[in-house]
């Protein structure tokens, strides 16, 4: 079973003379635990398409099913509690909360659904993030990369099933870039998270179990790498 | 508070306080209403007592009406998890509960989602896997047949070429040797790999014992008088087994292979078959070294080869072949053997 189906999205912003079609009748298939990375030139409708399985846009035509779920027949009060529960982001802005600690910032996900946050997983993920002696900083005295990882903490404390990641390394050096992917693939290896990840970097693309191209709005499937 | 983030545990709570509220309001009012009309009689009845224990019966049976349908609810959320969870162990994959509410009963059923969801991405990465070891063993296999039959070629032709250098010629009857040994095991591998993918389908016919057992009796005639053994079979002549007689001639081959390889000279094999109203038991008995009973549970094991055993010859998938093949009849084949006296296979299907 594929825990996300994308059937024949459709995306056009404006119309008449004005319209622009950012995505042209994607469909593709994911199942549980594979590593996707999307790439493609910029304005070519990555982040549009990401925004679309996240559930944070709605498409013009379309179905996104995330583990047999339709996000888009949802209300918006029940997409909300699944998005909190299912779904994990990490964005290109890092999008952190500029009044939390680290700690805070990474628990928040877990707080909003009144869980009782697991200290211990807490403890692994900022060793594995190597923010452990940042704990207590907001993230205005955090450098670019280690905001970003307190991001990818953040998407990854909820243990959800997907995570979208839009850029992640970004704004990191090819070291910083490469720890923090081999960290993402680690943790989804675990807990059989599916990641669908936007890149620029070819050789981070070349780490994905499978590699999608978006170009003029239309998507291409390279393959997986071992078959 | 953490527990009221269930819509429906917070609604039982606002009914509760306004039953409460409500009956306190009543009971309030009628006592003071009450007072005030037997305010200027002087022998006013006391009844206040009676109208506050009526209230609060009136109340504690509304809060149980409400308890009881939270309970039911409930109990009806409950019961609908469980039926999914039913449902999934049945065997339907896609199955999940419901779970796109606030509070902890849903996280729970959320967290069984999560489960669900693993579990299956599990089974299917090792389904997948197994798929593909299948694939890998039949394609080698497969690849390996040509240089096979290549090598065996060029093996006549220095036979034939070295008719007088007897060095040579002994080498070259080893090498013929030990090519059929591969051959063999290459042909075995392919249908083992097969058998298992299912790809092959047991053209049942209604086909006559004796017939069959006379082809396996012939395969080995020839093996049999050279090394002083015999081959006997018993049995009712009319007997017919609906099977795929190629495979069954196959199984039963290698079954009294095995038992030629592991008998001495001047042994006996034994084929005898009996048929009844539902099966036919089919038995295969030598007078061979037997089976030591550590090796008794492992000899369908493929690959097996006894620590007891000083047989070099055979690969260990004659008997792990045969039996797939019994099973993919829906038969079943057993082992009974003592040390030094012989060994029985009983076939039955």
């Amino acid at each position: 079973m594929n825990l996300l189906e994308v059937k024949s999205i459709c995306k056009t912003y404006g119309s008449g003379e004005t319209a622009v079609h950012a995505l042209k009748n994607v469909s593709f298939s994911v199942p549980k635990g594979e590593f996707v990375a999307v790439v493609g030139e910029s304005g070519s409708g990555k982040s549009t398409l990401l925004n679309m399985l996240g559930a944070l846009d709605t498409p013009t035509s379309g179905k996104v099913f995330i583990d047999g779920n339709d996000t888009f027949t949802m209300k918006e009060r029940e997409l909300t509690v699944f998005r909190r529960r299912n779904i994990g982001f990490i964005f290109q802005a890092f999008n952190l909360i500029p009044e939390l600690t680290v700690e805070q910032n990474i628990l928040f996900p877990v707080l909003l659904d009144y869980q009782k946050p697991d200290r211990a997983y807490l403890e692994e993920l900022l060793t594995v993030l190597n923010l452990k002696g940042r704990r207590g900083h907001l993230p205005s005295q955090l450098s670019g990369g280690q905001q970003q990882r307190v991001a990818i903490g953040r998407a990854l404390f909820t243990r959800p099933s997907l995570i979208l990641a839009d850029e992640p390394t970004g704004n990191l050096d090819s070291q910083n870039s490469s720890e923090v992917i081999s960290l993402l693939k680690k943790a989804s290896g675990k807990y059989e998270q599916t990641i669908v990840m936007i890149t620029h970097n070819r050789s981070i693309a070349q780490i994905a179990d499978r590699v999608l191209q978006v170009s003029d709005g239309v998507l291409t499937d390279f393959g997986r790498q071992q078959d | 508070m953490r527990i009221f983030a269930d819509k429906r545990i917070r609604t039982l709570f606002h009914k509760i306080f306004l039953c409460m509220a409500v009956f306190i309001v009543v009971g309030a009012g009628v006592v003071w209403g009450v007072g005030k009309y037997y305010y200027d009689s002087r022998n006013a009845p006391d009844f206040t007592a009676y109208f506050i224990l009526c209230c609060a019966l009136c109340m504690i049976l509304t809060i149980i009406v409400i308890l009881w349908r939270y309970f039911r609810e409930q109990n009806r959320i409950l019961e609908e998890a469980a039926a999914r969870i039913r449902e999934y162990m049945a065997g339907n994959q896609e199955i999940r509960i419901a779970c796109n509410e606030e509070g902890e009963l849903y996280r729970l059923f959320h967290e069984v989602n999560s489960l669900a969801a693993v579990l299956s991405a599990h089974t299917e990465k090792e389904r997948k896997e197994k798929q593909f070891l299948k694939d890998i063993i039949s394609d080698i296999s497969h690849q390996l047949k040509t240089p096979l039959a290549a090598l065996n070629i060029y093996n006549g032709i220095l036979q034939g070429e070295a008719e007088n250098q007897p060095t040579i010629q002994e080498f070259t009857t080893l090498s013929e040797q030990e090519l059929d040994r591969i051959e063999t095991l290459v042909q075995n591998l392919l249908k083992i790999t097969k058998l298992d993918a299912g790809t092959i389908v047991m053209d049942r016919q209604p086909e006559n014992m004796a017939e069959m057992m006379e082809a396996v009796r012939k395969h080995f005639a020839f093996r049999a008088e050279c090394e002083g053994k015999e081959i006997r079979l018993t049995g009712d002549g009319e007997i017919t087994l609906l099977c795929d007689r190629v495979w069954i001639i196959e199984a039963v081959d290698n079954i009294v292979k095995n038992a030629l390889d592991h008998t001495k000279e001047g042994g006996l094999v034994q084929i005898s078959w009996k048929g009844s109203a539902q099966a036919v038991r089919l038995i295969v008995k030598d007078n061979g070294s037997g089976i030591h009973s550590e090796d008794l549970y492992h000899i369908f094991k493929r690959f097996y080869r006894s620590r007891f055993s000083k047989d070099t010859q055979g690969i260990g998938l004659g008997l792990p072949l045969s039996k797939s093949i019994i099973e993919a009849h829906n038969g079943t084949i057993e082992v009974d053997s003592i040390e030094g006296r012989g060994t029985a296979f009983v076939i039955t299907i």
